[in-house]
């Protein structure tokens, strides 16, 4: 079981500009040993609280279910499937001027579709893959001056792709995003734009049964920032504790995170992964708390065993 | 706790207003655009799917009640009563109104009738209907419904003519449903107490009005007086995004049988050619009291049309709607037309 966190947070007021709120920070393409097939589903509830002076404000939504599996082929090969979300676009955010309100929600994203293939050995791992990039988002802008208000909204509609790679050896893992690229669809134009590169390094000691996972990330932006970002876990047998420090792509946004973990084992039929999430995002004065408690189910070749 | 739960996550601050700015540069701007012409078209238009039929008269309208019924029978014998029945609709005022029913000797088209025409391609040979001078009865309305009894002779007459036709002989407007109106007018006959009703073939009513000065800015119902109104572009709204166009105007004076008004907006999809000018859809409704002092309506769909294709600024048609429910009149004051328009920068895309 591996406890290291992907962190797919979701749903943050800085996504109004760029292409979202990047969530393929910190994911590397490592599965680990498998000798069962593994199916997976996840849901997250998330609370967004805003901070601004004494001012708060928040809303709450449920993620959708995510979906992967990963099926052993034998001699160390498996294959992996799943979807995730890439960039989330989704958020709702209020102004109001002296004459002028305007609510803005978005919904969406980009959305991806993944397939790798990774080959275990004894004290290595190498792994190929990659993302359909696929979905759309819609912003809502609804404009108030006095008593009247009009809407507008923006449609956006994504494809794409991108492929990965990695290795690891003993302690010390590798791995490299790139080739990337997505078509925005929009009202009256269509633009293509690259996806970011992104290299990993990582080394994960263990002592006795504590284990220490550090990654480092650099992702490689044409039009915006390009940020350095660490991970850092530490697991002992179903515990697992996480601190993140991500910076945005996008100027002076900053990314600090906490994340609890704890693998309960269900017998003949997998395991779950309760996930407590808390980060903090700020720009300037503004503050973004996020708490997502996250649940996820993993079965391991239930299907198998009762055909038995 | 609950408190907290409302405070923290059900309120609407505008916290993270300055993420705007990725977007636009977001402020309130204000222009009022001048007038360039307002003057009136006018049609008498055909009132046969009117969801009323009116009967009214004063110094500047008049309008009469058609009725067609199918006799299937040609022996009716033994009846205890024979009755016509059209139910008043409360909505107008309750004039009194004296009236006489006659028989037409031509036929009419309910959906083409109107003062002049009998259908679209006859003429009466009597401007308001072709009928027998002899009225077949008369009498007064002063309560919810009109109900006349006939006789033996007199169904027989009926049976025999193109129809009925009322005709008010004093001062006073009523309304009546019509078919399309939900309570239709009846008539019944009555033989040993089954109640046979006869069913209604045409139902319509035809009106004389006043045609108003070209140069004026009139609203009509019956007779469909239709105010052309069209502004100077202002360039300024250029690649702008119109958060309203709040169209305002007063009138002068007014007839109205009720005491709410409904006036549409709708813009004009070519030049001016007259009150046929093909139109855009219904961009505007508002329901206004007779009394008011000003009406106001937000045509920012206009406006936003004009600054996406200023060449496409034909101009617009004020009505009252619908324009065959009723009788119904508004002088507005010529040149009180005014537009001011609401807008901002649009927000930038992704």
């Amino acid at each position: 079981m591996n406890l290291f966190l992907f962190i797919i947070i979701n749903g943050s007021i800085f996504s109004i500009d760029g292409i979202g709120e990047d969530l393929s920070a910190f994911k590397t393409p490592f599965l680990g040993e498998l000798n069962k097939a593994q199916i997976e589903f996840t849901i997250s509830p998330e609370f967004d609280i805003l901070n601004q002076g004494w001012d708060l404000r928040s809303i709450f939504w449920t993620n959708p279910f995510s979906f992967a599996t990963k099926i052993p082929l034998g001699k160390g090969y498996t294959v992996a499937l799943g979807n995730s979300e890439r960039f989330n676009q989704a958020f709702d955010l209020y102004l109001e001027d002296e004459l002028l309100d305007i609510h803005l929600v978005s919904k969406g994203g980009v959305e991806e579709l993944h397939f790798q293939f990774n080959k275990t050995s004894r004290l290595t791992e190498i792994a190929f893959g990659g993302s359909y990039l696929f979905g759309g988002a819609q912003e809502i802008w609804d404009y108030h001056i006095g008593d009247y208000f009009t809407v507008d909204t923006f449609l956006y509609k994504y494809r794409g792709q991108v492929f990965y790679s990695g290795l690891k050896i003993s302690l010390f893992s590798i791995s490299y995003e790139g080739f990337g690229n997505l078509t925005m669809t929009k009202k009256r134009t269509d633009i293509t734009l690259d996806i970011p590169e992104r290299l990993s390094i990582g080394i994960a000691p263990e002592f006795k049964a504590n284990k220490f996972n550090i990654l480092f990330e650099h992702s490689f932006w044409t039009n915006y920032n390009s940020p350095y970002r660490f991970i850092i876990n530490f697991s002992r047998r179903n515990i697992a504790l996480s601190y993140l420090f991500n910076p945005w792509y996008l100027d002076g946004v900053q990314e600090h995170g906490l994340i609890s973990s704890c693998v309960i084992p269900i017998k003949k039929i997998g395991f779950c992964i309760l996930n407590l999430r808390s980060c903090m995002k700020t720009k300037d004065s503004l503050r973004e708390f996020r708490i997502i408690p996250e649940f996820r189910l993993t079965l391991e070749e239930i299907f198998a065993r009762r055909r038995k | 706790m609950l408190y907290i739960f409302i405070f923290i996550f059900c309120n609407k601050l505008d916290i993270g207003e300055e993420e705007f700015n990725a977007r636009g540069d977001f402020k309130a701007q204000f222009v009022e655009l001048p007038l360039y012409a307002s003057l009136t078209e006018y049609k008498g238009i055909a009132l046969g799917t009117s969801q009323n039929l009116i009967l009214a008269k004063n110094s500047n309208y008049e309008s009469r009640i058609l009725l067609k019924f199918t006799f299937t029978d040609t022996t009716y014998q033994g009846l205890d009563e024979i009755k016509l029945s059209l139910f008043r609709n409360n909505i107008f005022h309750k004039d009194p109104i004296k009236f006489s029913l006659c028989l037409l000797t031509n036929s009419f088209n309910e959906v083409e009738a109107n003062w002049y025409k009998r259908n679209s391609d006859e003429f009466w040979q009597n401007y308001g209907g072709d009928y027998e001078t002899d009225s077949i009865r008369f009498g007064e309305i002063n309560s919810d419904s009109l109900i006349v009894k006939f006789n033996y002779i007199e169904l027989d007459r009926i049976r025999r003519a193109k129809g009925m036709i009322i005709i008010p002989y004093d001062s006073g407007f009523v309304g009546f449903y019509s078919r399309e109106g939900g309570t239709a007018p009846r008539f019944q006959i009555v033989k040993n107490g089954m109640v046979t009703p006869i069913p209604l073939e045409a139902d319509c009513h035809i009106l004389s009005a006043d045609t108003m000065p070209y140069w004026e800015s009139w609203l009509g119902s019956g007779m469909a007086y239709r105010n052309y109104v069209k502004f100077t572009f202002d360039t300024t709204l250029i690649d702008k995004k119109a958060i309203y166009g709040e169209l305002t105007f007063q009138p002068e004076k007014y007839f109205a049988m009720r005491e709410t008004l409904e006036i549409g907006v709708k813009w004009l999809a070519e030049p001016l050619k007259g009150y046929d000018t093909r139109l855009g859809p219904l961009i505007a409704l508002g329901r206004f009291s007779v009394k008011d002092t000003i009406f106001n309506i937000d045509i920012v769909r206009y406006v936003q049309r004009i600054i996406d294709h200023p060449d496409s600024n034909f101009g617009l048609f004020i009505y009252l709607t619908p324009e065959n429910y009723d009788i119904a009149n508004v002088k507005i004051v010529h040149g009180s037309h005014r537009l001011k328009v609401g807008y901002i920068e649009p927000p930038g895309e992704r």
